[in-house]
């Protein structure tokens, strides 16, 4: 069995504090939220598994034993259910059978289009890699079913999950607005000065000596 | 590191495609040969190597490898292609350059296709596709995407043989191939606008005035963010043997940065030589990230 502090990327002489830490970032990272319906799904799922499993068996070595379960554990995949009456399109696109789905979508009369076709052909679209139209069929089944969880989960995925806390926050900070520096930051001087430098190598010279 | 990669990917073509072939490497193809290492099960390691180009300084250089000889190929290949088409689309007196290399571009690329066939097909297909969707001046943002995306998520699934990671590099390079080719359809709005060339952003919003383009710059920066954070996700899934850190920062901060590097241009230097710098720089700033990300 692999280590499960590898697993984590902690040291097995890390604290619980820390080890719990890790945890939780892995789990934001593989968490359901990021990977709704996208094709790979599957193996984000086997991630959290591999994540949820390490982080118990260190709980439960470091308990000596107890059979303490963590409260993470209930990170689990997402699983598309309830009454539908698309309900063997939804088990094709789960099966990544996509182009199965697409035609059966196709044939469906525009009049019975609800907010769960528009849903449905979002995310066969989503799953080609057609992102643009997956995010309007996406916005509109939202419109017309805003209670939908479902849908705005979808929708959520597909921004950059400011609200919905996603991982690893962007170190630039408000990316909608205008940017907020004009001028030149350190960081830019420091870049240019390095690509300046390789330019210079290039041409046999160099810049910076000491890289 | 990535000088390391770089460095290594230029020894291998000056190896197996000749010295003038050397003159033609870029970044995204070091980028190429990275992922390929990155998923690698061994890594030769890296040594103290002489350098044609600079010859007074010893520097760090990546040893030999598979994924240098592939990325070598499939720069040569998309070179040729590179230069037929535009020997197709210039006029006689332009593309006397691009007439003269072809020659010697198409030996190498035969060279390329004897050991990485597949390579020259996907390369030709694109090319065949990219055609269809200019001629067929769709206004759809995904379909005009779509052969760039193809193209390279088949080239990155050449990168390993094992499924699990074949499907993770494929979703990888459709999605880096789109974000590639929105941000040079949203860098050359103005051009295209021009010169009529086709351009999907001109042609989704029907714009047809200068004044009109900051709107359409709106849209496609959204357009590339929402790219970028699939490329993030997609990367996520990979388990990176090496190189993780820099990767990491390429998909984080690269690409994002490079985008807001083409929609908010610092305006600094109005000259006509500052402005072309400066759009060099743009376009160099991808490698930027990942050489301070070293």
């Amino acid at each position: 069995m692999t280590d499960p502090y590898k697993v984590l990327g902690v040291s097995p002489n890390a604290s619980d504090e820390e080890v719990k830490t890790a945890y939780r970032e892995l789990a934001k990272k593989y968490h359901p939220d990021r990977y709704g319906n996208n094709p790979l799904s599957d193996l984000a799922q086997e991630k959290m598994q591999e994540i949820n499993a390490a982080y118990d068996q260190i709980m439960k070595l470091r308990r000596g034993g107890a059979s303490g379960s963590s409260g993470g554990s209930s990170y689990g995949g997402s699983s598309y259910g309830g009454s539908s009456q698309f309900r063997d399109i939804r088990n094709m696109i789960n099966a990544n059978r996509i182009e199965d789905a697409d035609q059966l979508l196709d044939g469906v009369p525009s009049a019975n289009r609800d907010a769960e076709w528009y849903f449905l052909k979002g995310s066969v679209l989503y799953k080609r890699g057609w992102l643009e139209e997956a995010y309007t069929h996406f916005a509109t089944a939202n419109r017309m079913d805003p209670n939908n969880a479902e849908y705005r989960a979808a929708l959520n995925q597909l921004q950059w999950q400011r609200n919905a806390g996603g991982y690893r926050a962007n170190p630039y900070g408000n990316r909608g607005g205008a940017p907020a520096q004009t001028g030149c930051s350190a960081c830019d001087m420091c870049s240019g000065l390095i690509c300046a430098d390789c330019c210079c190598e290039c041409m046999g010279g160099d810049l910076i000596s000491c890289c | 590191m990535y000088k390391g990669v770089y460095c290594a990917l230029c020894k291998c073509m000056g190896r197996e495609y000749g010295i003038l072939s050397r003159m033609t490497l870029n970044y995204d193809f070091a980028f190429l040969a990275m992922l390929g290492l990155a998923v690698k099960e061994t890594c030769a390691g890296f040594e103290r190597q002489r350098c044609l180009f600079n010859p007074l300084k010893k520097c760090l250089c990546c040893k030999g490898g598979e994924a240098f000889s592939f990325s070598a190929a499939a720069s040569m290949v998309m070179l040729y292609y590179k230069l037929k088409d535009n020997v197709a689309d210039q006029t006689f007196l332009k593309s006397i350059p691009a007439r003269l290399a072809l020659p010697y571009a198409a030996h190498m690329r035969k060279k390329a296709r004897k050991r990485y066939e597949a390579l020259d097909e996907v390369m030709e297909e694109y090319i065949k596709a990219q055609g269809r969707v200019e001629a067929e001046n769709t206004q759809s943002v995904d379909a005009a995407a779509v052969p760039t995306a193809r193209m390279l998520s088949k080239v990155c699934a050449m990168l390993s043989a094992d499924e699990r990671e074949k499907r993770i590099l494929s979703r990888l390079g459709y999605c880096l191939g789109r974000w590639i080719y929105l941000i040079d359809a949203a860098d050359d709005m103005k051009k295209d606008l021009a010169s009529g060339n086709y351009n999907v952003f001109l042609r989704r919003s029907g714009i047809t005035e200068e004044n009109e383009i900051s709107g359409a710059k709106e849209y496609a920066e959204q357009v590339l963010e929402r790219t970028e954070v699939e490329a993030a996700a997609t990367f996520d899934l990979l388990e990176e043997k090496r190189f993780g850190p820099i990767l990491e920062n390429i998909f984080y901060e690269g690409l994002p940065m490079v985008a807001r590097r083409v929609f908010h241009p610092v305006e600094k230097n109005p000259s006509r030589k500052g402005r072309r710098r400066q759009a060099k720089q743009e376009k160099s700033g991808l490698k930027k990230t990942e050489v301070s990300g070293e």
